[in-house]
């Protein structure tokens, strides 16, 4: 699993206050950029260099199944 | 008799590492095929780590071609793994229950053809909104309505109960062709909630953390700035109440009566 995948589901699994956050973080092997955005929490930073979809279309709804 | 292929939708939770199930993570993991459609391209890789293998039904996306078009298409990728005998999993964002036909439709469709098929929930964006934004939905009663819907067909607005409004990004678009629609079809968005709550009535712009290192949006905006404000995919509009809850006092008086006749049999005893 990719470090910056594996440091997100740590975060998400155990809520923690901001000391243990950064330690947590760099619990994680991260190259320099990954550890920045990680710190600076810049969700459009860390998607981009971990080459994410650019654009998500999640709806699954139709407002009227007759249409 | 259920033939061995089979089917389970599970709902991932809004948060990355957050809000997954064991039992829908076990079916991620024990599946033979999974697809996958989330809002969140970090939320996609970290299905795609749990399994190389996912197929994102991203691609059944076209804009300018009907959603309905792509939602059959879906469920029908779904459907012909069910067919060829394997466990296939479809892993959706929040709930799979919640606002999305798509997992309805392919679970009610394997059950209609013999296959093993079960949802198993999530937490929702609306889960993640009533903890967010301290609302209990329990407390003047609440209203959820989608967005276009609202605006397509004649509905009864109570504004003594919280509204919910979803998919307001891409509101009045009767075409489903579209992934968002712009000032004037918000324009009439607001002139039909406007006979139900004045201009100036508060209406918060939400939308659910998908990361553990981001926050919600909870923007506090009037119903008269929603024309203009910045409205996406996955913004919901939350009305608080803009009047109190009216007593209904003929039906307390039958319960009055009611209550007076069980008095008068149990005297009667």
């Amino acid at each position: 699993m990719s470090n910056v995948i594996r440091a997100l589901e740590t975060l998400g699994r155990s809520p923690m206050q901001a000391s243990h956050y950064v330690a947590t973080i760099d619990s994680f092997v991260l190259d320099r950029a990954e550890r920045k955005a990680m710190l600076d929490r810049d969700h459009a930073t860390l998607n981009e260099l971990m080459g994410g979809t650019k654009k998500m279309v999640f709806a699954i709804m139709a407002a009227d199944e007759e249409t | 008799m259920s033939q061995q292929g089979s089917l389970a939708c599970v709902g991932l939770g809004m948060m990355l590492g957050a809000h997954l199930s064991p039992r829908s993570r076990s079916h991620i993991e024990q599946a033979d095929v999974v697809f996958a459609l989330v809002s969140d391209p970090l939320v996609e890789l970290w299905v795609q780590e749990m399994r190389p293998d996912m197929r994102s039904l991203q691609p059944f996306y076209n804009e300018g071609t009907s959603r309905l078009v792509s939602y059959n298409a879906m469920v029908e990728a779904m459907l012909a793994e069910v067919r060829a005998g394997r466990r296939v999993c479809g892993v959706f964002y929040g709930h799979p229950g919640v606002f999305a036909l798509v997992p309805h439709k392919a679970v009610a469709g394997a059950r209609a053809e013999g296959f093993e098929a079960v949802m198993e929930p999530g937490i929702s964006a609306e889960d993640c909104l009533y903890a967010d934004l301290g609302i209990d939905p329990g407390k003047y009663g609440c209203q959820h309505f989608e967005a276009s819907q609202l605006m397509f067909y004649q509905r009864r607005i109570d504004p003594s109960a919280y509204l919910i409004i979803w998919q307001v990004g891409m509101a009045g678009d009767r075409s489903l062709a579209r992934f968002s629609t712009g000032p004037a079809y918000r324009r009439l968005l607001v002139e039909l909630l406007a006979q139900d709550y004045p201009l100036t009535h508060p209406v918060i712009a939400y939308e659910a953390a998908t990361l553990p290192i981001t926050a919600p949006r909870m923007d506090e905006l009037r119903l008269s700035d929603l024309v203009d404000a910045d409205l996406r995919l996955q913004t919901t509009l939350v009305f608080p109440p803009a009047m109190p809850m009216q007593r209904n006092q003929e039906m307390l008086d039958r319960l009055a009566g009611l209550d007076c006749e069980m008095e008068e049999g149990k005297c009667r005893q």
